[in-house]
This record gives structure tokens, C-alpha cells and sequence, in this order.
């Protein structure tokens, strides 16, 4: 998918602007995160099992290439094949050459990220092979040729009557009298719309949640049931998975998937949670004929053991995501790739060219909202400000930016100047604030700085006996 | 033959877990090999007394509706009324374990069994569960020649045969239950499928059943 990262602030100013879009991001914090909360309260070890999942995503990520090396063996063992593949390019000729050799006209998808990443529609697209999208909420952005606004409900900036006129415009052999007035009345619109695409592909290509090194198991959820029967129903089935999604063993998969549903939609588990292991057996009336695992790099093995590290660590919940204000006030299609919020800030800039993605881990108030609802414990505002910390010492930001900057420094080192400066600068604000017209929204300081409430609180008799 | 990609994705992991003092190969092959379980919470460590009851209120929470039954030959009458209910034909998929072959499907004149892969148009799967996971009200199916794994999903009714013998706390005791003969589809179902995607707005039956039917078999 083609990245706009760098119109950062042109995204912004639409999005702020479009007021069906507001609408919506208004009503976000009612959905995921309040569920997340009673999901948690509902389980005392939840902190517990963030911890361990912490670990476990960390003990991965200093033994990579000895699980991987696992997980492969056991694939082929299984009777699968392993596709290793450095970047997005390598990926995207592994998964198409596939579909030739085996005649496919169409490839059913389940949602996958990674996917997006690489562009991969676009390219089947090119040479002649449908690619349909069976998620619900991808199937509606891809008929509307959109990029998903987040990572676990790709959809979720659209408006019912939106998704209605999508259907009713790209659905033109159905009655144009039909009622498409309510979530049920599309949902089955799709579900039976999309039935025979599922029965008619030859190839299947999901992604994954995780990889079990032990088993050679390849872990995909969903909700819908659309993945297991995109595992399932086609003569082919190709998991297409980035190298950091390996976990060691079963047990740890269900430490992770413990705290994975809870974190992103707030229920105890996800619908379906299947364990895919190789291909169909002798004697098995349905499975696929062939089982691939295209495994892919694209800026992954870099990021190992650099200032970025941590991120690796990431399970794709979205639960950052759900919880960021930012997010909250932008949407995701803001961001201008695959991965919005606080996430995507901190993972973009290091899949994408240097310096296209420089705005995102600008845009955040490092509030740390995100890393206190991580299931693994990502530093998510420490890594943002890595990234900030970089751009400035490589020169990446403006002059103003850098004057600002080294005033601000000049004046901080020297207390005596810099109290008095900075009490005189919040009475001056207070007066011309809201003649002002870029600075009228925000609020008027009033009162006197925090370091002279403090010295007044201090000279008063029995000053810090507050009871 | 050698994988350039292989190769070189390789050797960059390689060289940041030297520079960075990881990599250890005996702590891997031991948690390759000695696979414990982490952390188990509390409500999966029910007591005998309490699973039965633990695993029903949890099923149902996540929308499955559950119906206990003595022994088998209860099976036909309880199926036939819940189809006949939600207006379905009589017409049910199902697998071919011995178990379900048990059944005494001639006492119900409406049903009409059919084994064989499951088709688009089937809106009646019924398959017997490997085990049954009290924690989450999760019922673990295992894919199998007896076992179609398809007949869980394409119905619009998945009916779940589930022995109360087979019913265990928590997902890692189904792990032990697999043991080395991992099944090429082990699906572990909490509910019936759903999406959120219009609005927010949670339905059933996205792509996967709209109903979960569990018959859980006390004598079994």
C-alpha cells in the first residue's frame, strides 16, 4: 500500500473537518475500551499475564533465528513449505508465482495487516487474479478502494448509511428497492455475497497471529469465522506472517492469547482461535492440498537489537490504538499507511523511507495512555520520543523548530532569568490570547506559574498540613 | 538448495543477538521440549464440583447456548425441537466418529443425517468436540477424518456433542490431551461468530454459525 505518511498534516486538516468522521471518533471510547475494562476486571491476573507476556515476547526476540530455524523444521516435517522472504517485493512474486502454478482466478483473503503492507491485492489485481477480502469490515474498504482506518476493525470510520451506499453501488445485479437500513440487513448482503467467492477460490491467503515453534503451528483468530474458512476451504493456503510473530511453544501461545482478545475487543476470547499444522491429511475430507509460509522480513531484522527493539514485541491488539486521544481525534487514515496510533508512530518511521513518516511520532501528547493498556508492555512514549530525539540530531527538523529549541535551552539553564521570563510571557498570553485567532481554542493561562504558587504555598504558616 | 533471503534475514538476527549477548540455545531446546504452563488463572482451575458449572455459565456468556442431556439417546429429540424452533430443516452434516453413529437418529423422523464433507448450503453441522474448556465456556474441535472441519463453520447451526468426561479447566490441559498428535485444525470455538464492524453493532453469524448449540452429555 502506498504510503502518505508524509502529507501528515494535510490528512489532519481533513479529518478534523469531516464531520461524519467526528461524529464517529466520538463514540469510540464507548466500544473497545470500556469492554477491555470489564474484561480486565473480570480477570484478577490480568496484570500477571501482561507481565508474562512481556517476557515471553522478549525471550523471543533474543533467541529469533534459533525459533525460527525450529519453526521452519517443523513446517516442512508437516509437510508444508517455508518462504523466506527479505522484503515486500520477494513477497508479493512468492505468493503470485503460487497462484499461477496452481491456476488461480481468485484468492480469498482473511484480514492481515501484512498484507497491506506489501500491496498484495493491487498486485494480483495486476496480473488478472481477484483478490477478495472476507473480513466484513475490509470487504466494505476494499469495495470503497479505502486503506483500513485500524488494524482489528479496519472499517470502523464508516457510518451504517455509508456502507449501504457502498453496497448499493457495487452489488448493481441486486433490487435497488431492498432495505439496507440495518447492520443485519448488510451483514447478510455480504455473508451471501461472499459465500460463493469462498467455495469458488483456489487460493486462500491469511496471515498470522502467531507462529508455535514447538508444533510448527501457525495461530490465527478472528470473529467472523472468515479465516478458518479461508484456511480451509480453498486447494491452497498460504500464511503469509512477518519473522517476529514466533512464539516457543503451545503454552505460551495461550499465555498470549489470554491477554490478546481481552486487549483488543474486551472479550475473554476470540471467537475462533485455530492452530492450523501442515496441510490436509490422507483420508481428510476438506483441508488444503498445499500449505505455504511466507515468511517476511521487510525491516523487521533491523529494527532487532536497535533503539526500537521493544516494538517487535507488539501482538497487533490495538488496544494503544483504542486508547489514544490522538487516534480519538484524527482517525486512522490520518497516519497515511497501514499502522495507525501510537503503534503505527512508532513502527512506521522504521519500515519506511527515512524521513517520510517524521510527523507521526510528532503528533502524540506522550499522555502514556498506550503503554499503561499494552498487553506486552511496549514503551510506547519512550520510543516516540526516540524518534523525536533522532530527527533532531540527524537535522530532520525545521529551523524554527531547532531556534525555538536552543532559546528555550538557553533560557531553562539559567533559573534567574527564566522565571521571571516565563511569568511575564503567561500574564502577556492571558491578554492577547483571545484576540489571537490560531491560539483561541486553546485554554487562557491564568494564575502564576507552578514554581511561584509554590514558593507562596511555602511561606504560609503551617504550609503542607493539608488535613 | 540455498535461500539467498534465507540466509541473509538470518545472519542479521544473528549478528544483533551476539551484539547484544542473547541467544541461548539450551534455554530454547528446554522450552522446546519441556513445555510447562505459565500462568493459569484462577477461573481456570475450577473444581470438579463447579466445572460443569463454571464451563455452562461461560458458554453461555459468550452467546452458546447449552442443553445437558443423560445420555445419547436424548440426542435426536433435543436437536429436532431446537431446529424446528429456528424454522431449520431437518437435514443435518454431520461426522462420522462411532460416537455419533451411536445416536439413535431413527427415533426422530424429522432429522435426515448426512456424513461427508460439509457444503455452502448446509445449515446444520454437527461434530463431537475434543474437549470442552471450562475457563472461557470454549469447546475445542479437532480436525480428523471423523472430523471434517468445515461442518463447524458453513452451517447456520453448529451443533457441538460434547462429553462431560471431556470437559477440563483450561486450554493448557488440552495441550497434554493432544499431546504429539497435534490435528491439522484444532479450533477452539467461544461462541458463535460474530462482527462489530458496522457501528460497532455486535451481530451473529458473520461468515461462521449464527447459533452454537452445545449438547453436553453427562453419562459420557
Amino acid at each position: 500500500m502506498q504510503s502518505k505518511t508524509h502529507q501528515f498534516n494535510a490528512n489532519v486538516s481533513k479529518a478534523l473537518s469531516d464531520k461524519p468522521l467526528q461524529e464517529i471518533l466520538g463514540n469510540l471510547s464507548q466500544g473497545f475500551p470500556k469492554k477491555r475494562a470489564q474484561a480486565k476486571a473480570r480477570l484478577p491476573e490480568f496484570d500477571q499475564l501482561r507481565q508474562k507476556a512481556a517476557e515471553i515476547r522478549a525471550h523471543v526476540l533474543d533467541n529469533l533465528d534459533l525459533y525460527l530455524e525450529r519453526f521452519e523444521t517443523r513446517v516442512i516435517e508437516n509437510g508444508g513449505t517455508v518462504h523466506w522472504c527479505g522484503d515486500a517485493s520477494d513477497a508479493r512474486t512468492v505468493i503470485s508465482d503460487i497462484c499461477h502454478r496452481v491456476g488461480a482466478r481468485s484468492v480469498i483473503k482473511s484480514k492481515s495487516m501484512i498484507s497491506e503492507e506489501i500491496g498484495i491485492n493491487d498486485y494480483l489485481e495486476e496480473q488478472g487474479i481477484e483478490a477478495i477480502e472476507t473480513d466484513l469490515g475490509e470487504y466494505i474498504i476494499q469495495l470503497r478502494k479505502e486503506p483500513p482506518s485500524h488494524i482489528i476493525a479496519p472499517a470502523i470510520h464508516l457510518s451504517m448509511a455509508q456502507v449501504a451506499e457502498t453496497f448499493r453501488e457495487n452489488h448493481p445485479d441486486l433490487d435497488k428497492q431492498r432495505t439496507l437500513e440495518t447492520p443485519r440487513a448488510l451483514l447478510d448482503e455480504a455473508r451471501t455475497r461472499l459465500r460463493d467467492k469462498f467455495l469458488g477460490a483456489a487460493v486462500g491467503l491469511s496471515g498470522a497471529n502467531m507462529l508455535v515453534a514447538e508444533s510448527g503451528s501457525v495461530v490465527i483468530v478472528s470473529n467472523e469465522g472468515n479465516a478458518d474458512m479461508t484456511c480451509g476451504l480453498p486447494r491452497v493456503h498460504i500464511v503469509l506472517c512477518s519473522i517476529e510473530k514466533v512464539v516457543p511453544n503451545l503454552a505460551d501461545a495461550w499465555s498470549l492469547l489470554r491477554v490478546l482478545a481481552r486487549s483488543a475487543t474486551g472479550q475473554d476470547q476470540t471467537v475462533y482461535t485455530t492452530f492450523i499444522t501442515g496441510p490436509k491429511r490422507p483420508e481428510d475430507l476438506d483441508g488444503p492440498d498445499e500449505f505455504h509460509v511466507v515468511l517476511l522480513d521487510n525491516g523487521r531484522s533491523k529494527m532487532l537489537g536497535g533503539e526500537f527493539h521493544d516494538m517487535l514485541r507488539c501482538i497487533r491488539c490495538g488496544a494503544c490504538i483504542n486508547h489514544c486521544p490522538i487516534y480519538s481525534t484524527i482517525g486512522g487514515h490520518a497516519y497515511g499507511w497501514v499502522y495507525p496510533g501510537p503503534m503505527g508512530a512508532v513502527l512506521s518511521p522504521g519500515l519506511l523511507d527515512t524521513g517520510t513518516a517524521d510527523d507521526l511520532p510528532n503528533a502524540s501528547t506522550l499522555c502514556g495512555h498506550c503503554e499503561s493498556v499494552c498487553p506486552v508492555h511496549i514503551p510506547l512514549p519512550d520510543l516516540l520520543r526516540r524518534w523525536r530525539t533522532r530527527q533532531f540530531s540527524d537535522k530532520r527538523t525545521s529551523l524554527v523548530q531547532r531556534f525555538g529549541l536552543a532559546v528555550w535551552t538557553w533560557l531553562a539553564i539559567r533559573p534567574r532569568l527564566y522565571h521571571p521570563l516565563s511569568s511575564m510571557a503567561l500574564k502577556l498570553l492571558g491578554i492577547i490570547k483571545p484576540r489571537l485567532r490560531p491560539f483561541a481554542d486553546l485554554p487562557a493561562p491564568h494564575g502564576d506559574s507552578f514554581m511561584s504558587q509554590w514558593a507562596k504555598q511555602q511561606s504560609r504558616p503551617n504550609s503542607g498540613d493539608r488535613s | 538448495m540455498i535461500n539467498p533471503n534465507r540466509e541473509q534475514i538470518l545472519k542479521v538476527i544473528r549478528r544483533a543477538t551476539k551484539a547484544r549477548g542473547q541467544g541461548n540455545p539450551d534455554a530454547v531446546r528446554k522450552r522446546l521440549t519441556a513445555t510447562r504452563a505459565n500462568i493459569v488463572p484462577h477461573r481456570g482451575r475450577p473444581d470438579n464440583k463447579i466445572m460443569k458449572e463454571t464451563f455452562i455459565d461461560e458458554a453461555q456468556a459468550a452467546g452458546a447456548q447449552v442443553s445437558c442431556l443423560s445420555a445419547l439417546g436424548g440426542v435426536p429429540v433435543t436437536l429436532a425441537g431446537y431446529l424446528q424452533q429456528h424454522g431449520q430443516n431437518g437435514l443435518v452434516r454431520i461426522g462420522s466418529d462411532p460416537l455419533l453413529s451411536a445416536i439413535p437418529w431413527q427415533a426422530e423422523s424429522f432429522l435426515t443425517v448426512q456424513s461427508g464433507p460439509a457444503t455452502g448450503t448446509d445449515q446444520t453441522g454437527l461434530n463431537l468436540a475434543l474437549a470442552g474448556i471450562a475457563e472461557t465456556g470454549t469447546v475445542l474441535m479437532a480436525s480428523s477424518p471423523q472430523s471434517p472441519a468445515m461442518v463447524n463453520l458453513l452451517p447456520l447451526s453448529h451443533i457441538v456433542l460434547l462429553p462431560a468426561s471431556r470437559l477440563v479447566g483450561n486450554y493448557e490441559q488440552t495441550i497434554e490431551l493432544i499431546g504429539d498428535n497435534m490435528p491439522r485444525m484444532a479450533t477452539y470455538i467461544t461462541g458463535p461468530s460474530r462482527t462489530a464492524d458496522i457501528e460497532q453493532k455486535l451481530l451473529m453469524g458473520a461468515h461462521g454459525p449464527q447459533r452454537l448449540f452445545i449438547l453436553l452429555i453427562d453419562s459420557l
